[in-house]
């Protein structure tokens, strides 16, 4: 046996996967060769000290820290997807706002309009007609409301409406308040 | 199921005491894997804690058939493997290097505890030297004592390279000793450790 192929035997033999008769030709050599010999006793001697040590120990809190991280990360979350759903919201007034801007700006300027129509926009044009027609109706039906003596009911309905979200808004800072007390 | 199956399935259903009691399980070799990889306690910490974390946030990706141990400290060794390569390289003094330091006489400490701690850290440092992937399979191997094939399965290749960056890992230890048994003085031979790590040899 090569100095070569012993070394590649000797872990393998370290960990009793060879059969005796695997075993002999590297014994053999481990026997004639000073080199070899030396390298598998500060194998063996590696081995036997790295036994040796014991298992390394956490601290002694170590579940509650991996608990309270858990609910950090809990904490975490659902403020992100709280506030995901704010801004989900907010960008939805903002979009809602955007568009009615400028179904104004189309509606009562003229400029705009004839702008939209020659570079021919056709498709807008029909979007444009469409939300003319039901911003128009918006507005009648607005009109038609306020003129009428239930305008008061209206407004009471109104003001019960921002009532209500307050309260919604006011239930929602509680539980945030409650969440982030972990 | 067994225990630990119920335990696996009250969690997933969002039961954190059921977890606990899998951490408490595999704490100490979660932790202690970490802490061969890392060679640092606070980081182990830390690193021990975020496995548990990603262990109860991937639970759902568990496969049954597999066992539980190997999945776990699976996570943990990719866990420290990504650690270690997003470390900065940093130089090693000499003294870090060194495997054996002498024992300062200064400090009044039981013979026993300074001959573990001495132990502890020149086995850090001879780790140290290891490419990660080398020191992971020596710490599954003697710390976790697992199989060739669980081996392979927690680190993700075949059970010939485990075999492989075994015997590579073992050489390169195994010249590091000897280059410094080299160099050190012979009568550093004598010291407690030396006499008990031969004392506790096991061939």
């Amino acid at each position: 046996m090569q100095c070569s192929e012993s070394r590649e035997c000797m872990s393998p033999y370290l960990d009793g996967l060879l059969s005796a008769e695997q075993a002999l030709p590297l014994q053999v050599h481990l026997a004639d060769c000073e080199a070899c010999a030396e390298e598998w006793e500060a194998m063996c001697w590696l081995s036997s000290w790295l036994k040796a040590e014991p298992m390394a120990s956490p601290a002694p809190d170590f579940t509650t820290q991996v608990v309270r991280r858990l609910q950090q990360r809990e904490t975490r979350r659902r403020l992100y997807s709280s506030l995901g759903v704010c801004m989900g919201s907010m960008g939805l007034w903002a979009l809602a706002g955007a568009v009615l801007l400028l179904l104004f700006i189309a509606l009562w300027h003229p400029l705009i309009r004839v702008a939209l129509l020659d570079v021919g926009l056709s498709l807008a044009k029909d979007v444009l007609s469409i939300l003319a027609v039901l911003g128009k109706a918006l507005c009648l039906v607005v009109y038609a409301l306020a003129a009428r003596p239930t305008s008061l009911l209206l407004l009471g309905y109104a003001i019960l409406a921002l009532g209500l979200t307050a309260l919604w808004a006011h239930v929602v800072f509680q539980r945030w308040r409650h969440v982030l007390q972990f | 199921m067994d225990q630990e199956g119920l335990w696996v399935v009250a969690a997933l259903r969002g039961d954190q005491n059921a977890f606990t009691h899998l951490v408490d399980t595999y704490k100490a070799p979660v932790y202690n894997l970490c802490y061969r990889m890392l060679g640092s306690a606070p980081e182990a910490e830390d690193a021990a804690q975020e496995t548990f974390v990603r262990v109860y946030t991937h639970l759902k990706a568990y496969d049954s058939q597999q066992k539980l141990s190997t999945w776990i400290l699976s996570v943990a060794a990719h866990y420290c493997i990504d650690g270690l390569r997003r470390r900065r390289i940093k130089w090693l003094s000499l003294d870090e290097l060194w495997p054996w330091h002498p024992l300062s006489e200064d400090i009044a400490q039981p013979e026993d505890e300074i001959v573990e701690r001495e132990s502890c850290a020149e086995i850090k440092n001879l780790l140290g030297l290891l490419p990660a992937e080398h020191r992971l399979v020596i710490v599954l191997r003697y710390w976790q004592d697992l199989s060739y094939v669980e081996i392979a399965h927690i680190v993700g290749t075949t059970e010939s390279a485990v075999k492989s960056r075994l015997h590579r890992a073992r050489q390169m230890l195994a010249e590091q000793v000897l280059a410094q048994r080299r160099l050190e003085p012979r009568s550093s031979n004598d010291s407690p450790k030396r006499k008990r790590v031969v004392n506790n040899a096991v061939l």
